[in-house]
């Protein structure tokens, strides 16, 4: 079963990319495989993974885990069982600090690294909009409400300063005037320290508003590649076209929406040819029997579609 | 066709993970005195964020919870008083959000639409039979599928399969709540399209809950927007959209993220602050903490609310 089939993609420094698909579109395990965090039976058959230069695939364990949570972090998509329900939020925060930035605790006396650590992780707390870190350092995960335990997640992630920060659906169970902070700190992030963040989102809404370019992605491929502020106006995929579309708008006045028919394929058994064609209008006969390559139809606007 | 009249359901928290508090008796206020109306045919729009009651709200209509005070009129009998009898029962169903624990795992779809049709009609098993069949057409299902289980439907057909349950009965009237949150975007259009048919074609009046603005601007004729237990404004929906009364309802219309904003992310006002919790509220009005236009006496009185001649129902003290 391919849950990621042949993709390429680049994220540059200090750029906001969205990665948007539906459930079982492959994108989580694209955010997974980024960070080698793909278990057995799962595995990665081949490709490359630039960092930086280096091909994370051809890494060892030891040295993938000094970049796991380090250069790149992982914000997980449900806020309320990514932290260890067992020990408080001060305590989770101070051990990814310690585990994670061996290099400036240096080698003081026990005393003042302590203090050291628990100034860093109010610190912390405060840069990811956490009003009263001293107590919240006090709670336990089942105490805080999900936004909260986000912004918890990112300060995490935030806390060994990574270049690329791979948020899955973080906001996704967040009410939306939380959400919207949340986004807004994003932002921050990227605007103090110069972070690329890949955010995989099924949010359009959400990607339009945040990243510069976003990336479709279908059945485990990525369909169409294009800039925000081009989306609208340049849209190619029939997919796309159709995400689009059956988006309500906060404008709208339609009786009914345009709607995609038919279901989400199954990644165990994905359609021949193109894997859109049994739900695309504009499906011709080239589609049932051969899959599209991706190819550049405008600068910087990547499309993998017959139509093309 | 249903008004409620002052409703409030209060929930005993006798203990809590909440040390700081003392260990006396609190009550959550979920819902904390709700009054509104819907006509026949109307499909009105209930939204709010998590813990604003809204859910609460649909489960003490049905009478799924007891109210703890308060009048629910359906056609002008009030429902508290008569102890939900069964032709409300029949009249009122409900669609519930999660369409995977909705449904019983070891019952066959066609089980699962029998129980309702058993339970208020008497029916030959033809006619039972042909009813099921009916209903899942109805619904875009296959009628072939009336032996398979849910487990082996997708969350929007299990929806549908939902739908069909509810409308089972010949209701009159739909409490949905959050029907499409759970599903894939392509499917949620799918969804919503199929409930704006069926409720043309049936004659339905909806109460649609959800917490998402976009989706309630696309369904309803008339909104209502919930905060803490208390419904901070009510309008049509034209009106709710052009000329957002409360502070909170012009909160969340400008910064709910879609795809024809004229604003990204950076250039939006957002609202600061958590929402309060329920069980100790803030004084005054519950909103006030977190409020822009927030005044003195917002901190101290909880506002009315005031009836505009064209149908605007605003709580709030900027207005009374």
């Amino acid at each position: 079963m391919k849950a990621v089939d042949s993709i390429n993609f680049e994220i540059y420094r200090g750029e906001i990319v969205g990665l948007v698909g539906e459930s079982g579109c492959g994108k989580t395990v694209t955010g997974l495989s980024i960070m080698r965090l793909i278990e057995f039976p799962g595995r990665i058959v081949e490709g490359s993974l630039l960092f930086n230069g280096k091909d994370l695939l051809k890494l060892d364990e030891d040295e993938i885990r000094k970049i796991r949570g380090k250069e790149i972090a992982l914000i997980f998509q449900d806020p309320t069982t990514a932290l260890n329900p067992t020990k408080t939020i001060g305590w989770q925060l101070k051990y990814i600090l310690k585990h994670n930035t061996m290099d400036y605790l240096g080698r003081g006396k026990n005393k003042s690294r302590k203090q050291f650590l628990h100034n860093k992780v109010v610190d912390l707390c405060k840069e990811v909009g956490i009003h009263t870190p001293t107590e919240i350092i006090n709670y336990y995960p089942h105490q805080l409400s999900g936004g909260m335990i986000q912004r918890v997640l990112i300060a995490l992630a935030l806390g060994c300063q990574p270049k690329l920060i791979i948020a899955d659906e973080p906001t996704t169970n967040l009410d939306v005037t939380i959400e919207t902070q949340i986004l807004r700190l994003f932002l921050d992030i990227r605007e103090k320290v110069g972070t690329s963040i890949l955010y995989i989102s099924h949010d359009l809404g959400v990607i339009s508003e945040l990243c510069e370019r976003v990336m479709v992605m279908y059945a485990g491929k990525i369909i169409e590649m294009v800039a925000i502020q081009d989306l609208l106006t340049t849209v190619k995929h029939p997919y796309t076209k159709g995400l689009i579309l059956s988006n309500p708008s906060i404008d709208s006045d339609l009786k009914k929406l345009p709607q995609i028919e038919g279901e989400v394929p199954d990644p165990t058994n994905y359609p021949s040819g193109c894997s859109f064609h049994p739900r695309c209008n504009y499906a011709i006969e080239i589609c049932k029997r051969f899959e599209p390559k991706m190819f550049e139809i405008d600068k910087d606007h990547f499309v993998s579609c017959h139509l093309y | 066709m249903l008004e409620v009249i002052d409703l409030r359901k209060y929930f005993d928290v006798r203990e809590s993970f909440f040390s700081i508090f003392p260990k006396d008796k609190k009550f959550l206020l979920a819902v904390d005195g709700v009054s509104f109306f819907i006509d026949t045919g109307e499909i009105c729009g209930l939204v709010g964020e998590s813990g604003c009651g809204k859910t609460t709200l649909g489960k003490t209509i049905l009478g799924l919870y007891k109210a703890t005070s308060g009048s629910i009129f359906y056609n002008g009998v009030n429902m508290i008083e008569k102890n939900f009898p069964r032709s409300f029962r029949k009249d009122i169903q409900m669609i519930f959000q999660d369409p995977f624990s909705s449904l019983n795992p070891a019952k066959t779809i066609k089980n699962i639409l029998a129980l309702p049709l058993d339970t208020h009609f008497t029916l030959d098993r033809k006619g039972k039979d042909e009813r099921i069949e009916y209903l899942l057409e109805m619904v875009g299902i296959n009628p072939d599928y009336k032996d398979r289980y849910p487990h082996e439907f997708s969350g929007g057909q299990s929806q549908r399969i939902g739908i069909a349950r509810a409308l089972s009965v010949e209701p009159k009237f739909i409490i949905a709540d959050e029907p499409i949150s759970k599903l894939d975007v392509s499917i949620q259009a799918q969804i919503l399209n199929l409930l704006i048919d069926l409720k043309e074609e049936l004659k339905l009046s909806m109460l649609f809950i959800s917490h998402d603005l976009r989706v309630v601007r696309h369904i309803s004729n008339k909104v209502i927007v919930m905060y803490l237990g208390n419904i901070v404004e009510t309008a049509e929906k034209k009106q709710l959209f052009d000329n957002p009364l409360h502070p909170y309802t012009q909160a969340l219309i400008s910064i709910v993220p879609h795809l024809y904003s004229k604003k990204r992310i950076e250039e939006k006002k957002l609202l600061e602050g958590e929402p309060p919790s329920p069980i100790i509220p803030p004084k005054g009005c519950k909103f006030h903490p977190r409020c822009p236009n927030c005044m003195n006496i917002c901190e101290k009185d909880p506002p009315i609310t005031k009836l505009f001649p064209d149908g605007h129902a605003v709580m709030c003290h900027l207005y009374s």
